[in-house]
């Protein structure tokens, strides 16, 4: 079992990873990971959950309205919030819709631009860790819609450091992409004078039911410091060992109250006005516009996070090093509740994704120049003590109540249970509009790129 | 002339902040700390944290998380949950809080709230009242029992109030999480009944709620639970709403001159012009204005 | 002020309160984290104490307290302090703040449950808040003051802001929660509040202050309250040298 002192020096370090009464309860050998009664989700999700007296998830709860609100009454919200914020003048844009080459941002562009009638501005931040898939996907993007889209893209060499800082704080790598998809379009609103920003889905309402739909909840600094960036801000991220200071960080600093006042800044979720469906809302686009899926190799969802080689590879395989389940428990999750995937069938995918070691990470350690050993040195600071304990050879094992999704509670389990209303649960894989296989390397966003081995001599 | 406080009340689950609902349903938010420093920064007037798993685990409020919200903001900060003895509380005390709160405890030990009040003053004893309505009349509810006992909210504030409670901050266990307004009878009744200060919670989802209990009510304090972490700056647009539609005084006395409003502001961020949509959030700024901003500089305060 | 000069000057007070710290009074009165932080924020630093040997070399001296009268004074007793702070306010002349209870104690007797004896160092008694119809005591929540004299704790307080119809509003309120009050001549007092009757919330008898409510509690008119008394501390201590603004600027050009 981890020591009291290992435990410290994780919670001084882990700042991010505070957990208060659960660290404490670690301590004692009763203390276990329980699993949501109908969904699969543990007792340790890294956003918060509570589970009721029936051993059911607050996301579950909170998902069951969707078979109960009237979602046109919602959509008609909807439609009157973005009346008001349509320009009276021509020139202006409407609102705000941070993009990138995956993850429903097609479906959002086509409800706000081709339903709705606005005209979008849409940001993207460049999370360098980019496919070609993901580069054609977002090209596409802009061109199916026919929309403006400003691009961040930071130096790559401060975003290595940034990256090496985060993987040292908070056992991240991805901290940057975070910090930079939540803080661009913000500034975006701020310097363009445009109010309105357009999310998709509130991860939070999306995974652990933190509100209820007719909350209404919007964006807020408060929810992007502490769920989006690990409690780290742009301030907090300064080191001196790692030479990094505030100027290289400037890109992801947040404008100031006052600036946010001053426009007006609002972040809307479309999750509360139209009964999301991320898996029927990508079918449709790629129906509609063609949209490209790929395969991932730590989850069985094809259409999500395409466009970067590690988010569901070696960024989820460090969530599993850390919380013990990864991107394949979230997809399952999603599609028992919709009932269209059994428990059971949600319990194969979970146990097949969850320990597969990541295809990408060579690829990350070569980029960031960083060893394995290094990186695992990192991580294994984050490990969860609840999940992971050590072996007499010291080797990393996990304890005995993960993955104990039925424990003593089969009869919970058959009372929370979903009625399937699909067979089958499958996702497409749709063919590539180029030839060009997708070799293992970062794409740079933009066209008149060469590749130095494509120049003829 | 003294304010009417706008508080924000934390109900903490299993280490977190959560959104409470018919006190029976609840969804996880945010740490501790995170909410008390950005409601810090966005100008409330005090924070009630309130640990609804102490007394049923048998301990009392973790000093850990006592010591993360003292840390986190400029405000005065009411902790309760589990408090048992004169010893907790002075160690709470000395953590960060300015006043403790207690529930459960100054029931079954109503002795508990004279002697901390002759140790500590009755300025730092908050007793925490939850209030349900039940055979005509409004009854204390046990929420570690999950129903109402057989004591009248009225005669039971009294007491305390004989006791040495400082204040009392009240429930109402109906409204509570339902986004449809106070219980303003309840909250009227209570208020007559005593004259120590009274905070009240439960079921604010607009702000036109916390209006109707400024403008029908004397509380001296009006809170919400689940509201503050619905939007951006929701503590100062709300600020603004109530002082634009709440009368300002004219100072009665003639050495001072200027008006003041029941609603102090604490923020530099004041959400001034600002109108509302029918959802009580900030609507969108005139055009013109926003093209003025174009060539604005706006600094940040620094003190 | 521009951004070099605020650079300098907080250069001036790192380096001013690392060889002379504030101290914080421990005296189990709570109340100190707050003050903590608050003064940490500000970059003043300090120390949290109650060793005689720190009060001694202290700049200056805060006296929190959330409490009542007795424990205040006899916790300060126990721990044999009351000499050692009479000493270094009055003899040394060093600026001390007492706030809330720290403020009441500085009294010559409190009537809170009994009659006993403050530290004697600001003329007064302190006497319970006189029970008014439309005034609940305890006075808790956040009041306005009719501010006597400015210098040196109020000299940064905006009174009034305009408000949304450009109307001044008095604004320049602070965080009060106590039942018991400072009665003394109007010679010492630096403020009022208004609570059905005109009570001393802010006192001073040449280095000695009090202040009744919290500033650590009251959000910008709180930190604005510390920055000036304490910029009054550094400044009260060594005359105001002007060699260490220049040194303070050189030093900023270089970062």
């Amino acid at each position: 079992m981890i020591s009291i002192k290992e435990l410290k020096f994780q919670k001084e370090i882990g700042k991010g990873i505070y957990r208060g009464a659960l660290i404490k309860d670690s301590l004692s050998k009763k203390a276990k990971i329980n699993y949501c009664s109908r969904c699969l989700y543990p007792s340790n999700h890294p956003l918060g959950i509570i589970f009721d007296s029936k051993g059911v998830c607050s996301g579950c709860r909170i998902h069951e309205e969707k078979d109960i609100l009237n979602w046109d009454s919602r959509f008609e919200k909807l439609r009157g919030i973005l009346k008001n914020y349509k320009s009276a003048s021509r020139g202006q844009y409407d609102c705000v819709i941070p993009v990138s080459g995956a993850r429903d941002s097609y479906f959002i562009v086509h409800v706000i631009k081709n339903v709705f009638g606005l005209r979008p501005l849409l940001v993207t931040y460049n999370k360098q860790y980019n496919t070609e898939k993901g580069i054609r996907n977002l090209s596409y993007l802009r061109t199916v819609f026919d929309c403006d889209l400003l691009t961040l893209t930071v130096n790559p060499e401060t975003v290595k450091k940034i990256t090496k800082v985060s993987l040292q704080k908070m056992g991240s790598m991805y901290w940057h992409c975070l910090a930079g998809q939540s803080v661009f379009p913000v500034q975006i609103a701020v310097r363009f004078k445009i109010p309105l920003i357009v999310w998709g889905a509130h991860q939070g309402i999306d995974q652990v039911g933190m509100f209820s739909h007719t909350d209404q909840v919007e964006m807020t600094r408060k929810y992007r410091k502490e769920h989006d960036l690990m409690g780290f801000e742009a301030e907090d991220m300064g080191s001196s060992m790692m030479h990094l200071s505030s100027s290289d960080l400037a890109q992801f600093a947040y404008p100031h109250d006052k600036e946010i006042e001053k426009v007006g800044v609002r972040g809307i979720y479309l999750n509360n006005f139209i009964r999301w469906d991320s898996k029927a809302q990508h079918e449709k686009m790629i129906e509609l516009y063609d949209y490209e899926s790929g395969e991932q190799s730590r989850t069985f969802d094809t259409y999500n996070d395409v466009d970067c080689f590690h988010y569901s590879d070696v960024h989820d395989y460090i969530k599993f090093l850390k919380y013990g389940y990864g991107k394949a428990m979230d997809h399952a999750c999603r599609e028992i509740r919709l009932s269209r995937m059994s428990r059971s069938e949600g319990i194969a995918h979970v146990m097949k994704y969850a320990s597969l070691e990541p295809k990408s990470l060579q690829l990350f350690l070569d980029w960031i120049g960083i060893s394995k050993k290094g990186f695992y040195f990192f991580i294994n600071q984050f490990r969860d003590p609840l999940v992971w304990t050590r072996d007499s050879n010291g080797e990393w094992i996990l304890r005995k109540c993960i993955f104990d999704f039925e424990g003593d509670s089969s009869s919970l389990v058959e009372d929370a249970r979903l009625p399937l209303v699909e067979d089958k649960c499958e996702f497409k894989l749709t063919g590539s509009r180029t030839v060009i296989s997708d070799k293992p390397k970062y794409t740079v966003l933009g066209r008149g790129f060469v590749n130095p081995e494509d120049r003829t001599k | 002339m003294l304010g009417t406080r706008l508080i924000a009340c934390l109900v903490v689950k299993n280490g977190i902040a959560v959104q409470s609902i018919g006190f029976s349903k609840y969804l996880p938010v945010c740490r501790v700390e995170i909410a008390v420093e950005y409601l810090s920064r966005w100008g409330i007037d005090e924070i009630v944290i309130v640990d609804i798993d102490a007394s049923r685990a048998g301990r009392s409020f973790d000093l850990e998380m006592a010591q993360a919200a003292a840390g986190a903001g400029f405000v005065p900060l009411t902790l309760g949950g589990g408090i048992k003895s004169v010893a907790e509380i002075r160690m709470l005390l000395k953590q960060g809080a300015d006043k403790i709160c207690l529930n459960n405890s100054a029931r079954l030990n109503p002795g508990l709230i004279s002697e901390a009040a002759k140790v500590f003053g009755s300025q730092c004893i908050v007793v925490s009242i939850d209030a349900t309505f039940v055979d005509g009349e409004y009854k204390v509810y046990d929420y570690s029992l999950g129903r109402e006992i057989e004591t009248n909210v009225l005669d039971f504030a009294k007491e305390c109030e004989k006791l040495g409670a400082g204040e009392i901050f009240l429930n109402s266990v109906a409204n509570d999480g339902l986004k449809q307004g106070f219980d303003l009878d309840l909250i009227n009744l209570v208020c007559k009944a005593v004259s120590i200060p009274v905070i009240v919670i439960g079921g604010a989802g607009h702000p036109s709620h916390f209006l109707d209990v400024l403008k029908q009510a004397k509380a001296s304090g009006v809170a919400a639970g689940n509201y503050f972490h619905f939007f951006e700056h929701s503590v100062i647009a709300t600020k603004n709403y109530l002082r634009k539609n709440l009368a300002v005084k004219d100072l009665v006395d003639p050495n001072i001159k200027g008006k003041e409003s029941i609603i102090r502001p604490n923020s530099y961020v004041d959400y001034k012009g600002i109108s509302f949509d029918e959802m009580g959030r900030p609507a969108k700024k005139d055009e013109d204005f926003l093209e003025s901003q174009r060539f604005e500089f706006h600094p940040e305060e620094i003190i | 002020m521009e951004e070099k000069q605020r650079i300098a000057l907080a250069l001036k007070r790192k380096r001013f309160f690392l060889e002379n710290p504030i101290v914080i009074v421990d005296y189990d009165v709570g109340n100190i984290l707050s003050v903590s932080k608050a003064l940490s924020y500000l970059g003043y630093h300090h120390i949290v104490s109650s060793k005689p040997e720190d009060i001694q070399r202290a700049s200056g001296l805060v006296l929190p307290g959330i409490g009542a009268f007795y424990e205040a004074m006899r916790n300060l007793k126990s721990r044999e302090l009351c000499s050692v702070i009479k000493e270094e306010v009055l003899n040394k002349n060093k600026p001390l703040l007492g706030i809330c209870v720290g403020m009441q104690i500085l009294s010559d007797k409190g009537f809170e449950n009994g009659e006993y004896d403050g530290l004697a160092l600001i003329p007064g008694n302190v006497r319970r808040i006189p029970e008014q119809e439309g005034f609940r005591v305890p006075h808790v929540g956040w009041n306005t003051l009719e501010i006597i004299s400015k210098d040196p704790l109020f000299s940064l307080i905006d009174d009034y802001a305009l408000d949304d119809d450009k109307k001044e509003e008095l604004v320049n309120h602070f965080y009060f929660d106590h039942s018991y009050y400072f009665e003394c001549d109007d010679k010492y007092v630096l403020a009022y509040c208004n609570y059905g009757q005109k009570l001393a919330v802010a006192v001073r008898f040449d280095n000695i202050f009090g202040v009744q409510f919290h500033p650590e509690k009251s959000q910008k008119n709180g930190l604005k309250l510390f920055r000036s008394f304490f910029d009054f501390v550094m400044n009260h201590f060594g005359s105001l040298n002007n060699s260490d603004v220049t040194d303070g600027l050189q030093e900023a050009k270089r970062c």
